[in-house]
């Protein structure tokens, strides 16, 4: 569907600030100041990817590129050059100044090209969106909007003098100039800050976090094995082992089942979905709650009845949480007693040995390269008894606090980093903003009296087109001055 | 007998004794500076012969601090630092102005003064103590929380720039940004090097090298503090004045046949103008570095030359920063430009360039070329695991050539190379932006390469802050300007 309404009207009634005017200004209909191309509907049966000539379809003026190509007889009059500006004319009704190289225009994409003695392309390039955006809000669709060349060729254009639209121009680029920069600077941060934090935590299980806590507390005791007695059979012997990089002297490379209890989650009953098993008062985490949550899991969705628990197992906060079936262990500490099913191991410390949270920063780290921290004869499946290979650094105890609390505090203050970065972005796009409403207030630049008027400008154009009245639109591709 | 090198060995490993006391690097580097100063003048006696020590206040005396012990000794120091804040003698005040102590354990002054009392200053200053002195504003420089990097240039692009522009006895040498002295130095050791330590010189020259070659200004009090004491260190007295080169104070330093500087990095918050009566292109801008250019140039004898270290934003600014280089090129020949690559600063993440110009002897068309060698593009990711070295600018000192001035013969190595004349006309076509870039960079490469978490971070404080000096420009300049103004700037856009 279409927009119907009087396009004077609906600018007259509207508040927005990007389609006003400065009081010395007047207004001019588009089509007096531009011509307007429709694109030709040139067959779609010769669009392939490879032989002929680029079409721009109405997906690539949101692209800024051409994939397809038209290999039938090419028509003339429909060449669009760089610098051209176009309009798509269904959706979003986007624009764009066309820097995708020549190429034919198809049916429902418009060039528009203005007289530049008249006004000048850059000020309609940056006018047009915020006309186009009051329409495209204006226009009820059920399906996809859109606009007609007829709608376009009404709307009523602001007319500053033209040594003022030079002004305007200037000042724009400049100021648009600087927030790009500022933009192109931003958008490195977020992959840095996940490069930092990656560093952060490769650094910490090298010990380089805590080289100056060793220093200041050089009386710590290494952290002991689990007595064999307390280890399951199966995990009792470890094979060898090459450390993937040296360690300070008071660090020991322990596994799992070493430093405490290491077991699957229980969910024995079957259909797993059996209503029996829900509903009660025990919670009940799944691995995507696991793969959520950041390093605290303290919500969940489901419980399990007392029928529930006890086909399951009941683990205590402080649990870590680890998905296995999968390439990547995800990680997750309990903040409460909770069940989970065989998908999920769950690795509880000894209080003496080591600590949740470091086992979680740790695994967060090795998870990518379990390999590195296990013997070749690992499976590539992250499996329970794959897990109970895995060698984890291990600082003495109160280090291990330290280490803890060390990539905490540089975690907090990467992250406070990325919210400022993302505070910048937003401030970015109201300044722009900013920009075009003081532009199109007419305050962006002073007026000059000494300028030709805007109303003198006005009576040439009208005098240039031959007519006093408006005129229609015209269908034709027309020679730009 | 221990030797000197001794004692600043151990003066150096000091330095890591106190960092364990809660003592920064900056704090260390300050206290050595109050009593080294102190023993200097107990030893070194002016060109007349008489000590210097008189210069002091009665009752203030190494001799004295040296004997004491325990807490006895640290309260006369105390006081000490703070009576000889208030003398009336220019050098002492400089050196003691709101000086205070860090030290808190008696033990650890001991340690100080025992060792400082031991050494002799003439083969202290021979034997490395100026190095020592360096060295220790370097780590301190390199210490990001101490915010003393942007006072610091690092040593092998001082070293590269001061070899290209061969300091001569007899020139005087300006750094109106002087910072902790690292070019002044660099430019006096460069002399001494070729003059067989003045001794080739006679009396009279050298005298003017140690006493008037070597001028500037530096702001701060404590970055002050520390360029008189790097100076003395180096045989140097005077010259650095604690001034605001922006304000009149920098319209009278003496003018220069030689000026080396980086001016500070950053805009000051407030935006203050300069407030000098001689600048006409920078009047109205609070960009310093702009400001700073427009003085190097005010400030050049006909004939004299100069390199200045700016950030990119001097070389492409719209504005202001147009009219100052197309006045720059108009005064000066501004012949070659050395693009710099990211992460070489202790000041984080900034864009640099290093200019070279001299002074012509009329006003007009002075620069017919700017040569641009590209340091920037591809270079690998500098930073802690990687910093840069005088290697890294062997190709650009080759193609920069022997003359001072840009005369040699240089060669275009054409669109692939590092290095590309442009003609002022080429400059002109492009509005005179000398933002000039060429090659392919691939910056995400070597961003990508970072490892350590202390690089990471200063990429990513270089980039926010970067983007928040542009949206801090973007808000200023959205006021409306004069008519003349912005008809100006549309003008230039044609």
């Amino acid at each position: 569907m279409s927009f119907s309404a009087s396009v004077a009207e609906l600018v007259q009634t509207s508040a927005s600030p990007l389609v006003g005017a400065a009081p010395s200004w007047v207004r001019v209909e588009l089509a007096d100041v531009a011509a307007i191309l429709n694109g030709y509907p040139w067959k779609s049966t010769y669009f392939n990817g490879q032989l002929g000539e680029p079409v721009i379809r109405i997906r690539d003026v949101t692209s800024g590129s051409t994939e397809t190509k038209y290999s039938g007889e090419v028509v003339d009059g429909y060449w669009i050059e760089n610098g051209d500006l176009l309009i798509g004319m269904d959706g979003d009704f986007n624009v764009r100044v066309w820097d995708g190289g020549r190429a034919l225009l198809n049916q429902r994409v418009c060039r528009i090209a203005p007289d530049k003695s008249f006004y000048l392309p850059e000020l309609l390039a940056h006018a047009l969106p915020g006309y186009l955006q009051l329409i495209h809000d204006e226009t009820h669709s059920i399906t996809v909007k859109h606009l007609s060349s007829k709608t376009l060729a009404e709307i009523p254009l602001p007319l500053p003098p033209l040594a003022e639209q030079r002004r305007i121009v200037a000042k724009i680029d400049s100021l648009t100039g600087k927030s790009r920069r500022a933009r192109d600077h931003l958008d490195h941060i977020p992959r840095l800050v996940e490069k930092y934090k990656r560093a952060v935590l490769a650094a910490a299980f090298r010990g380089d976090l805590t080289r100056e806590w060793r220093r200041e507390e050089p009386r710590q005791f290494a952290v002991p094995s689990r007595d064999a007695s307390r280890i399951r059979q199966k995990y009792a012997e470890a094979s060898e082992f090459r450390p993937p990089y040296a360690v300070p002297a008071s660090w020991r490379w322990l596994r799992l089942p070493q430093l405490g209890d290491l077991d699957r989650g229980k969910s024995r009953h079957r259909p797993r979905n059996d209503k029996r098993l829900f509903g009660g008062a025990y919670p009940f985490i799944q691995t995507g709650e696991v793969r959520q949550a950041y390093r605290f899991l303290t919500t969940y969705r489901e419980t399990y009845s007392d029928f529930g628990l006890a086909q399951s197992r009941l683990w205590p906060a402080g649990t870590v949480c680890i998905t296995i079936a999968a390439n990547i262990a995800e990680t997750a500490i309990l903040g409460i007693d909770a069940c989970f099913p065989d998908s999920v191991v769950g690795f509880l410390p000894d209080a003496d040995k080591t600590d949740a949270s470091y086992v979680e920063f740790f695994l967060r780290t090795a998870r990518g390269e379990l390999e590195a921290f296990a013997p070749a004869t690992a499976q590539k499946n992250i499996n329970l008894d794959a897990l109970a290979t895995v060698r984890v650094p291990t600082a003495p105890l109160a280090e291990q606090n330290e280490v803890v609390r060390r990539i905490e505090i540089a975690f907090t203050w990467i992250d406070r980093l990325a919210s400022e970065t993302t505070s910048a972005r937003r401030l970015i796009d109201r300044l722009d903003q900013t920009v075009l409403a003081k532009a199109f207030r007419g305050e962006l630049v002073p007026q000059d009296p000494d300028d030709e008027p805007a109303s003198v400008l006005l009576e040439r154009i009208r005098e240039e087109r031959g007519s006093a009245t408006r005129t229609k639109r015209d269908r034709r591709p027309r020679a730009i001055a | 007998m221990t030797t000197t090198t001794d004692i600043v060995a151990k003066l150096w490993s000091l330095c890591n004794v106190l960092r364990d006391d809660g003592v920064t690097y900056n704090e260390y580097v300050t206290e050595l500076t109050y009593l080294l100063f102190l023993k200097m003048l107990a030893e070194v006696p002016d060109q007349n012969g008489v000590l210097r020590e008189n210069r002091l206040p009665d009752g203030w005396r190494w001799g004295i601090l040296a004997k004491k012990e325990g807490m006895e000794q640290l309260d006369y120091y105390k006081a000490m630092l703070l009576d000889l804040g208030k003398a009336k003698d220019s050098l002492v005040a400089a050196i003691f102005t709101d000086a205070q102590t860090r030290l808190r354990k008696p033990t650890n002054l001991k340690a100080l003064t025992s060792n400082i009392d031991q050494l002799d200053w003439f083969s202290a200053r021979e034997e490395g103590l100026g190095n020592l002195y360096e060295g220790l504003l370097e780590k301190n420089a390199a210490d990001k929380k101490s915010g003393a990097g942007q006072y610091f240039t690092p040593r092998p692009l001082i070293d590269c720039i001061v070899r290209l522009m061969q300091p001569q006895p007899g020139e005087t040498v300006q750094d109106p940004a002087a910072g902790t002295a690292g070019f002044l130095v660099a430019a006096d050791r460069y002399i001494k090097d070729h003059t067989d330590d003045l001794y080739k010189l006679p009396e009279a020259q050298a005298f003017f090298q140690r006493h008037n070659a070597f001028v500037g200004g530096e702001l701060v009090p404590d970055t002050h503090r520390l360029c008189m004491m790097n100076l003395l260190l180096h045989g140097i007295e005077g010259g650095v004045e604690l001034i605001d080169t922006l304000s009149p104070d920098g319209e009278a330093l003496p003018k220069a046949d030689l000026i080396l500087t980086n001016p500070p990095f950053g805009t000051k918050k407030g935006g203050g103008r300069p407030t000098r009566s001689d600048f006409s292109v920078t009047a109205n801008t609070s960009n310093k570095q702009l400001a700073f250019v427009e003085h190097i140039v005010r400030a050049l004898k006909p004939g004299g030359r100069a390199a200045v270290v700016v950030p990119d934003n001097v070389l492409f600014e719209d504005n202001t920063g147009r009219r100052l280089r197309t006045w720059l090129m108009d005064l000066t020949n501004l012949h070659t430009i050395l693009r710099l690559p990211t992460g070489i600063f202790y000041a984080q993440g900034v864009k640099t360039n290093v200019l070279f110009f001299q002074r012509g002897k009329t006003d007009k068309g002075n620069t017919s070329a700017a040569w641009v060698y590209d340091m920037r593009a591809n270079m690998p990711a500098f930073g802690k695991t990687r910093p840069l070295t005088v290697a890294d600018f062997a190709e650009f000192e080759t193609a920069y050539g022997s003359d001072p001035n840009g005369g040699a013969v240089r060669k275009d190595q054409g669109e692939d190379s590092r290095w590309r004349k442009f003609t002022r006309e080429a400059v002109a076509a492009r509005n005179d932006n000398l933002d000039i870039a060429w090659l392919r960079d691939t910056e995400a490469e070597a961003e990508e390469a970072l490892t350590e978490p202390e690089d990471i971070a200063a990429a990513i404080i270089g980039h926010l802050k970067a983007a928040l000096e542009e949206i801090e420009a973007l808000s200023e300049e959205i006021e409306p300007d004069s008519v003349e103004e912005a008809a100006a700037v549309a003008e230039a856009a044609e």
